[in-house]
């Protein structure tokens, strides 16, 4: 089944290379820049209501098969700046965006979540009276279901999540186990370099086979450079088509483009474009900051083996507090301790040993997205003193539950006090409050830049996922979220990109 | 993006002692330097313009600017290696914010490329290339063999207990089993049986001893396994 979906979505993909020589005049109804969550999900749903849709991606595309264990080669070939990505603020966060056909489905974990309830209502509250949680429930089945989001298979959790799972058991805390986009994930842990056994559903394994099926297209290596906007509505978009095959700027002429290149990328072209001024473009940007924790146990962990996340700790989401393990490979587990030479090398001999969670905290404040001048891109976020207070607890609670495991270590994100050696320890932290300097955070969760919203006078695109300001362009990706969500956002991308989606075609006719 | 750039011969230099500065040299593998070098270079090549420009620029800074920071007058490249280290070390814990991302920056690229290395992983018991492998060939088994008359409606597992007897799915044991039963199908369909890949972590790390640091106990563990 698989293999057939596989062969079918890599026979069909365009590469500027069916140009070479030609002069490419591409048109049609409806433009998607981007086939990550939110593109893919949009582009399949208007293909199935009977439009033209060119996807177009700006990274290769790749099959499971060729996903190599190279982990720094793999992070060159399909993440944005070789995944060398940072947000500015008092202490820089780290981020990765997928370039690739799937975009960050590719490196995600896989973790599926529906937006909560108390989110939704809040939400409806603010006038999004489409985003109530019974109008979006039937979205999120049909979601859950096209991504194959299923609990693990029996076994294949591995010890890095069982030690993190018998510490909360200890605790008494409330433990939830993780759905996943996957069909028998046999615990190979290379979620984040992308799946070669083919079992996270990402999205050229769903909703691009699904686009294709149904007569779109998919162009890959093409970059979007401007919007093209005549008299306030959309006409086409100007393409870069890219590596390996030198640089050939063409016009894409759609009635309707939608963007969808995340809660970065889509402000940064927008921004670019000059098409329209808003102030809430590029604002309102919040990332679900992450910190890293680490502990040594004396029975290998060896965190390789078993999936990337099985369970998260949810007893303090009320609090904004989210506690999940998360399988690393060994050159990221190295990165864990402030640590150099020698000194590194003897560290990482207990690398088997070693087991790794992080502790998300739900942004209390939001950044900024803007394009600058000489094609800087200017991404701040700080870490606001109430977050800071936050990741303090979620470390002391975590660091609780890996004790609770039998833990003999544990390392902090914070360079104050990077190691903990005993429970009585832990208070530590709260008499000595590790600054936001002195703390390394990362994140995978980037929403919010284009929000949506009731009046023009609040966001950026209305509840049909339409620009306030130009006709015919739309956006669909983690950037329209009207406010930080507390939890993996990969179904809310998509059961909001569905949604959009519909308004689209309902809006063609 | 550019792809064919790269680094000045002063870069090189100075990334090669950098990546054994920060890199685990002490498990001898050949030519880990260059392997790192040409991974962080492949990776540069993906940065925008300006950052590829304040990249190189800050390896400048490190090979030279010793004298202008007065941490040292030797270029960073004629360092010995606890020295580079050590340098490294003041740099990354610099009161100044851009020097701090330089020096951080640099520790996370390499030990990206470093300890990604096949033989790195290996020696410090991660044989991922093998278990990939093995997984590969695992879930073949299963989407072949059990897929396409159980596939349960989500949010339910595809493989639960009651498929098999009571082991891990992660077990060696359980891989070769499944292969085993699978044997005849696998033949007929890839013609792959493999049943001879390792996967057993050779730790060079006594489980007694987790806690053991020191460079002599790791010296007298690496001979046990030389012998």
């Amino acid at each position: 089944m698989q293999r057939n979906i596989e062969s079918a979505v890599h026979g069909e993909v365009l590469t500027p290379l069916d140009f070479k020589g030609k002069d490419p005049r591409l048109s049609c109804d409806v433009l998607v820049i981007g086939s990550g969550a939110g593109g893919a999900t949009v582009a399949a749903t208007a293909a199935e209501n009977g439009k033209k849709v060119l996807l177009i991606e700006e990274g290769p595309a790749y099959k499971s098969s060729e996903y190599s264990a190279n982990f720094s080669g793999m992070t060159s070939e399909i993440m944005r700046n070789g995944g060398a990505t940072v947000i500015l603020g008092r202490s820089p966060i780290a981020y990765l965006e997928g370039k690739v056909l799937g975009g960050s489905t590719v490196l995600n974990g896989g973790m599926c979540w529906r937006t909560p309830t108390e989110v939704l209502e809040e939400w409806e509250a603010r006038g999004l009276e489409h985003l109530s949680p019974q109008k979006l429930d039937p979205y999120f089945d049909l979601v859950e279901e096209v991504i194959q989001a299923r609990y693990q298979n029996v076994g294949s959790e591995g010890e890095n999540n069982q030690v993190f799972r018998r510490g909360a058991e200890a605790m008494g805390w409330r433990l939830q186990r993780n759905k996943r986009n996957q069909v028998h994930c046999v615990g190979t842990n290379d979620c984040v370099s992308g799946c070669p056994t083919g079992a996270k559903q990402s999205t050229p394994l769903t909703w691009v086979p699904r686009l294709l099926k149904a007569g779109g297209q998919v162009l890959c290596y093409a970059s979007a450079q401007k919007i093209i906007v005549k008299q306030q509505r959309v006409t086409g978009v100007k393409v870069r088509l890219r590596k390996p095959f030198g640089h050939q700027d063409i016009i894409i002429k759609a009635n309707k483009v939608v963007v969808a290149c995340g809660a970065v990328q889509t402000p940064l072209l927008l921004q670019r474009s000059k098409i329209f001024k808003n102030p809430h473009l590029g604002q309102h940007f919040t990332v679900h900051p992450n910190a890293k924790v680490a502990a040594l146990f004396d029975h290998p962990v060896d965190s390789m083996k078993g999936v990337h996340q099985a369970w998260q700790c949810t007893e303090f989401q009320e609090d904004g507090i989210l506690m999940a393990p998360g399988g690393v490979p060994l050159s990221v587990i190295a990165q864990c301790f402030p640590l150099m030479g020698a000194e590194l090398t003897e560290q990482m001999r207990l690398a088997p040993y070693i087991a790794t969670a992080g502790v998300l905290v739900d942004d209390s404040r939001s950044g900024t997205v803007k394009a600058g001048p000489f094609g800087i891109d200017l991404i701040k976020y700080d870490i606001s003193d109430y977050d800071q207070e936050r990741f303090i607890r979620g470390v002391q609670r975590l660091a609780q539950i890996y004790f609770a495991a039998g833990a003999r270590k544990v390392y902090t994100p914070f360079t104050e006090i990077p190691t903990l050696d005993h429970p009585e320890q832990i208070q530590r932290l709260a008499n000595v409050l590790p600054k936001v300097e002195h703390t390394e955070y990362f994140t995978a969760h980037l929403m919010g830049t284009c929000r949506m919203s009731a009046t023009h006078s609040e966001g950026v695109v209305k509840p049909s996922g339409e620009s306030w300001d130009v006709q015919g362009l739309y956006v669909a990706d983690a950037s329209v979220m009207p406010g930080t969500i507390g939890v993996n956002p990969q179904v809310t991308i998509m059961a909001l990109a569905r949604l959009i989606g519909e308004a689209l075609v309902e809006n063609t006719h | 993006m550019n792809p064919n750039f790269q680094f000045s011969m002063l870069n090189r230099r100075t990334l090669l002692a950098v990546s054994r500065a920060i890199g685990p040299i002490e498990v001898g593998v050949e030519a880990l330097d260059i392997y790192v070098l040409e991974q962080i270079e492949s990776q540069v090549r993906q940065f925008p313009r300006l950052h590829r420009l304040g990249f190189c620029l800050g390896l400048y800074f490190i090979e030279l600017g010793g004298f202008i920071g007065g941490w040292g007058l030797l270029p960073f490249s004629l360092l010995k290696r606890d020295r580079a280290t050590k340098r490294l070390y003041r740099l990354l814990h610099s009161r100044l914010t851009p020097i701090r991302l330089l020096a951080n920056g640099l520790r996370v690229l390499v030990c990206l490329s470093a300890y990604g290395h096949t033989e790195v992983e290996r020696w410090f018991g991660f044989e991922r290339r093998a278990w990939r492998k093995q997984r590969i060939a695992t879930r073949q088994v299963l989407m072949d063999k059990i897929s396409p008359q159980k596939i349960t409606p989500v949010p339910e597992p595809l493989y639960t207990l009651n498929d098999q007897k009571q082991h891990e799915l992660l077990s060696w044991e359980s891989h070769q089993e499944l292969v085993r039963a699978a044997l005849p199908t696998l033949i007929e369909k890839h013609q792959t049986p493999d049943l001879s890949i390792s996967n057993e972590i050779e730790s060079p790390f006594n489980v007694e001893d987790f806690t053991a640091t020191t460079s002599e106990t790791h010296v007298k563990l690496d001979q046990d396994k030389a012998e």
